[in-house]
């Protein structure tokens, strides 16, 4: 075997906070061979990003190695003074972040920042470090490359801001690049392309990367070999096709079973119940064992579990993990739902913002109503005007046109303030950052009751804390937790006082805006379970906004599909992801990760969304649709389609008729027969 | 901006035609026995008795006046003051000269020294030199200009406290002491021994005040992911700060410096009075405690312009180093 790119061995880091040293990551051994991709898949805690700052060396003033080795390409890098680090870093090994938009210089022109690479690492003139940046901007693919350098950040969208980091880290050609959740930031279709663009890269230049993330479904896309770290110590590491068809460790299997499925149809991730231990916090022997259904008094519990072989390449840690083979994997399929009237009629709603360079057209045109006890998923990339529609629907903001009925009330021209309580009540909203919307300085049962005292103000205080102590419940939160801050609760927790803070008024409709995107994968699982089981208790209507279709798959009764303010189509969710469906929820599905390393690669539809400053002419969504061609003449860019009835319940606004669109086979049966072999081992 | 001149310049002219500043000023002009009918006529003879819009409008130059037509404030008239029986104007542009070099060389000292130090400061959060400048302008930024003033009149400018007799008895220095206690000499010669204190009492406060905001600006800017990104290209200290962070970590401070300009008049009212200098705080004070009220709305219509006009330049400076707010 050769030399790996990067070898750790019994890394331990510590940060010093004020109650004293805890290890963020222990004796944690890895290596990455030429070529390879190595994933580093955990929960936020967990110490993955914490491994790539040590072997950056960049762990700020509180970090600290304690022990183990971190060789690249045979050199130790512990220990080394920032002076000796500053050639490896760019040039050997360099790293993008999560948050493409923070991590260039606000003030400083793209291409000067591209620029900077060569100038640094090797002398070379302006001329040749700008030849340089306008090369790197296009072998990542950046339309236009020399607009792009002479652009500030702000003026680029997501997408190309991290293929901007990418080209950035790849300008002086470093033998591995640390991706730490590249496209967490990012839509669907941005992070697919995102992907696909790292797989090329990989097969062109053979760099190894270590890719870290929370979204198995996402690795398994790319990672050759993917190691779990469960609070700062490895519990399985194997290679990905292995990982994903027979998981060891029960961590392992509970992430996937909380991953949300682009195949599973109507069946939620299961969740996986408590928090991750806090460094400081971690029990005596395995720190899995408090939420692991297969534990052992006396056994787990004991002594710290030893890293074992369970086969080439593949080690796990657990006592337990000869007993525990056969598990199913998926869930109980969600019970069809029985809807009942209509409690939301929304018709023709626009609603246009006026600014300085122009109209944006936010929502155009937009009829759809929800029923009682139904899901209805809004779906589409950002920027498609599903949060400015939720905004409308709940009073924030008014529509320049259109009507929208709350039970049957007219309520458009009222704003949330000035709508009577009962239907203020009647309709409330979870938000996508909880942190953002808790008061901080307010305890969080505080916060709950007052809104119970807003709606129910007649009530006397005996009863209103009665019912306070029911929507803990409700939600599953420990009562205790009522007099804590919104700081000192966890992600998920803080989700749920917020969804306990939307059902106090008793709401007959939740509106959920992205309610789970911002927590891990196990987490919103379980907020996932506690909204659907609310549902099914209360039948209240649930319109879940979100771009995360395998999730929407999995939960939704009907789906609604908008691009650039319009809905292009709406119906059944077995219909909209079945054979019949328009050409842009199709490449949204395709673009979906899969929680299979065995899956067939499927393009992506071809860059951004086009902007709402400026819509398209005819229909928004031609200039990116993979089936214009067989529509006949300018068709497509002269008229928009009429949103038409194709089934019951089901309509796609398309040219094409619904036989011409039926005849694409659905993604199921596009799977390819045998299992691809991945194919890049052979380097090692 | 024109409105908030013309409302401000209103509120001033308002407060110094009150009827008990009117008796005052007849009083003084007239004679300090007059009886309350001999101050009425002489009101009246002055035209004081109109009503309040149509003294406004003479002053300003939109309502012709009984002796010389449309003379007011916007045709350049802006009448004769009391105090030093002079035109406004000329009194005006003599004081605002002397203050103009007061104010250059308070921000030739204040400017760089502030923000070396607050960049210096904030480049490594929590360092010694983090900590000893942090203490360094906060002692500074909290001492008002009337104490520092005072102090460093008493440490280096007095014949018998503080540094000079010391100096003088060893026979370093040939004067009684150290500065000049009074910048009286600066109006027409500026030197260092009489100029420094006044410049340096100004500059003391600004310079804690806007290392601070500096400091802070730049503490933040240093945890940007953006530097991070810089460091892990390989770029070392001194790029990092001079190429990535300063500029971004100016925007608050410049503009700060900005809107201190007309603070800055604020302090030269102290010190113009406490080092005798004849600029224009030193004239403001002369107008306001003898009553000169042509002299006073002068001095307010000059400061008003002032602040409105570092107002739109801060904006403009903010928009120059801030990329995200032009347009395209």
């Amino acid at each position: 075997m050769t030399e790996p790119v990067l070898r750790l061995e019994g890394l331990t880091v510590s940060f010093g906070t004020r109650r004293g040293r805890f290890p963020a990551v222990e004796d944690l051994s890895l290596a990455i061979a030429p070529g390879e991709v190595l994933g580093l898949v955990g929960e936020s805690g967990s110490g993955k990003s914490t491994v790539a700052l040590a072997v950056m060396g960049d762990l700020g003033p509180a970090g600290r190695i304690d022990r183990g080795s971190l060789r690249f390409g045979g050199r130790e890098l512990a220990g080394l003074s920032e002076r000796a680090l500053r050639p490896i870093r760019g040039a050997g090994i360099a790293m993008v972040g999560q948050e493409p938009m923070a991590a260039l210089n606000p003030s400083m022109r793209i291409g000067a920042q591209l620029a900077e690479v060569p100038r640094l690492h090797a002398r070379v003139s302006r001329a040749e470090a700008r030849a340089a940046a306008w090369r790197a901007a296009e072998e990542v693919r950046l339309p236009d490359p020399e607009r792009i350098l002479d652009s500030y950040p702000h003026q680029l969208s997501g997408g190309q801001l991290q293929r901007v980091a990418i080209a950035m880290a790849l300008m002086a050609r470093p033998r591995l690049l640390i991706l730490d959740e590249p496209t967490t930031a990012l839509d669907v279709t941005v992070e697919a392309g995102i992907v696909e663009l790292l797989r090329e890269i990989r097969q062109e230049h053979g760099t190894s990367m270590l890719f870290i993330g929370h979204n198995l479904a996402l690795m398994a896309g790319i990672c050759d070999r993917i190691a779990v770290l469960y609070s700062g110590r490895l519990v399985e590491s194997a290679p990905a096709p292995r990982l994903f068809a027979s998981p060891r460790h029960p961590y392992t299997r509970a992430l996937l079973r909380a991953l949300p499925r682009i195949e599973g149809a109507r069946r939620p991730p299961v969740p996986l119940a408590g928090g991750q231990p806090l460094p400081h916090e971690r029990p005596q022997g395995c720190a899995f064992a408090p939420r692991c259904g297969h534990a052992q008094g006396g056994r787990c519990d004991v002594a710290p579990v030893p890293l074992e072989t369970a086969g080439p390449d593949e080690t796990v840690r657990c006592l337990r993990w000869r007993e525990i083979r056969e598990q199913p994997i998926v869930a109980e399929p969600l019970p069809e739902a029985r809807p009942g009237p209509a409690v939301l009629e929304v018709e023709g709603l626009t609603r246009r913002f006026r600014t300085a360079r122009g109209t944006v057209h936010a929502v155009e045109d937009v009829s759809f109503s929800a029923l009682e006890g139904e899901t209805l998923a809004i779906v589409g990339e950002s920027g498609c005007g599903k949060s400015t529609l939720a905004r409308l629907i709940m009073g924030l903001d008014r529509p320049d046109a259109g009507r929208i009925r709350l039970t049957g009330v007219e309520v458009q021209d009222r704003p949330a303030g000035r709508r009577p309580a009962a239907l203020t009540a009647a309709m409330q909203m979870v938000f996508q950052n909880p942190a953002d919307t808790l008061n901080p300085s307010a305890p969080v049962g505080r916060q709950v009751m007052r809104a119970l005292e807003l709606f129910q103000g007649a009530s006397s205080a005996a009863s209103l804390r009665t019912r306070l102590s029911e929507l803990f419940g409700l939600v599953r939160l420990p009562e205790s937790l009522a007099a804590r801050m919104p700081r000192q609760l966890s992600g998920g927790q803080r989700q749920r006082v917020g969804i306990a803070r939307a059902l106090a008024g008793d709401a007959a409709i939740l509106v959920a805006d992205e309610p789970v995107s911002a927590l891990d994968a196990s987490v919103q699982a379980a907020v996932i379970e506690t909204l659907l089981e609310l549902q099914r208790i209360r039948r209240a209507t649930l319109l879940f906004i979100s771009h995360d279709l395998a999730l929407v798959r999995q939960i939704a009764d009907r789906v609604m599909v908008m691009y650039l303010g319009r809905v292009l189509e709406i119906g059944p969710a077995t219909q909209v992801f079945g054979p019949l469906a328009h050409p842009y929820t199709r490449a949204l599905l395709a673009a979906a990760p899969r929680s299979d390393p065995t899956a067939a690669l499927r393009p992506a539809p071809a860059g951004d969304p086009p902007s709402a400053l400026d819509p398209p002419s005819g229909c928004p969504f031609h200039t990116r649709c993979p089936r214009r061609a067989e529509v006949p003449g300018r068709l497509c860019a002269d008229r928009l389609p009429p949103l038409a009835e194709v089934a019951p319940g089901h309509a796609i606004r398309c040219h094409l008729s619904p036989e011409e669109l039926r005849k694409q086979p659905p993604d199921e049966e596009r799977r390819p027969a045998a299992p691809l072999t991945p194919s890049c081992r052979g380097a090692s | 901006m024109l409105g908030t001149a013309l409302c401000l310049s209103l509120l001033v002219f308002w407060l110094t035609h009150l009827p008990p500043n009117l008796e005052k000023l007849a009083k003084s002009q007239g004679s300090a026995r007059m009886s309350d009918a001999e101050v009425a006529s002489w009101l009246e003879r002055s035209g004081f008795d109109r009503p309040l819009p149509v003294l406004y409008g003479e002053w300003l130059g939109v309502l012709p006046r009984a002796d010389c037509g449309h003379c007011g404030v916007m045709q350049g008239e802006w009448g004769q003051s009391t105090v030093f029986r002079q035109p406004v104007s000329a009194v005006i542009l003599r004081s605002l000269a002397a203050t103009g070099w007061l104010m250059l060389w308070v921000m030739a000292v204040m400017v760089p020294t502030a923000l070396a130090l607050g960049a210096l400061a904030g480049m490594r959060e929590g360092s010694r030199t983090d900590r000893t400048i942090s203490v360094a302008t906060i002692l500074t930024a909290a001492t008002p200009e009337y104490v520092s003033g005072v102090v460093l009149v008493a440490l280096f400018a007095s014949a018998t406290a503080g540094l000079s007799p010391l100096l003088h008895e060893a026979g370093w220095i040939e004067r009684r002491t150290l500065f000049q206690g009074t910048a009286s000499g600066a109006m027409t010669r500026i030197t260092f021994w009489n100029f420094a204190l006044p410049v340096a009492t100004i500059a003391l406060y600004g310079t804690g005040y806007i290392a601070r905001i500096t400091r802070a600006s730049m503490a933040e800017v240093m945890a940007q992911p953006y530097i991070r990104t810089a460091r892990l290209k390989g770029a070392g200290l001194a790029r990092i700060v001079l190429v990535h962070a300063l500029r971004n970590a100016l925007v608050a401070p410049v503009t700060v410096i900005l809107l201190q300009l007309p603070w800055l008049l604020n302090g030269v009212v102290i010190v113009e009075t406490l080092f005798a200098y004849k600029g224009f705080g030193w004239t403001l004070v002369q107008a306001a405690g003898n009553n000169d009220i042509a002299l006073l709305l002068g001095c307010s219509v000059v400061a008003v312009t002032l602040v409105l006009a570092t107002q739109a330049l801060s904006d403009l400076a903010y928009r120059a180093l801030n990329p995200r707010l032009r347009v395209g």
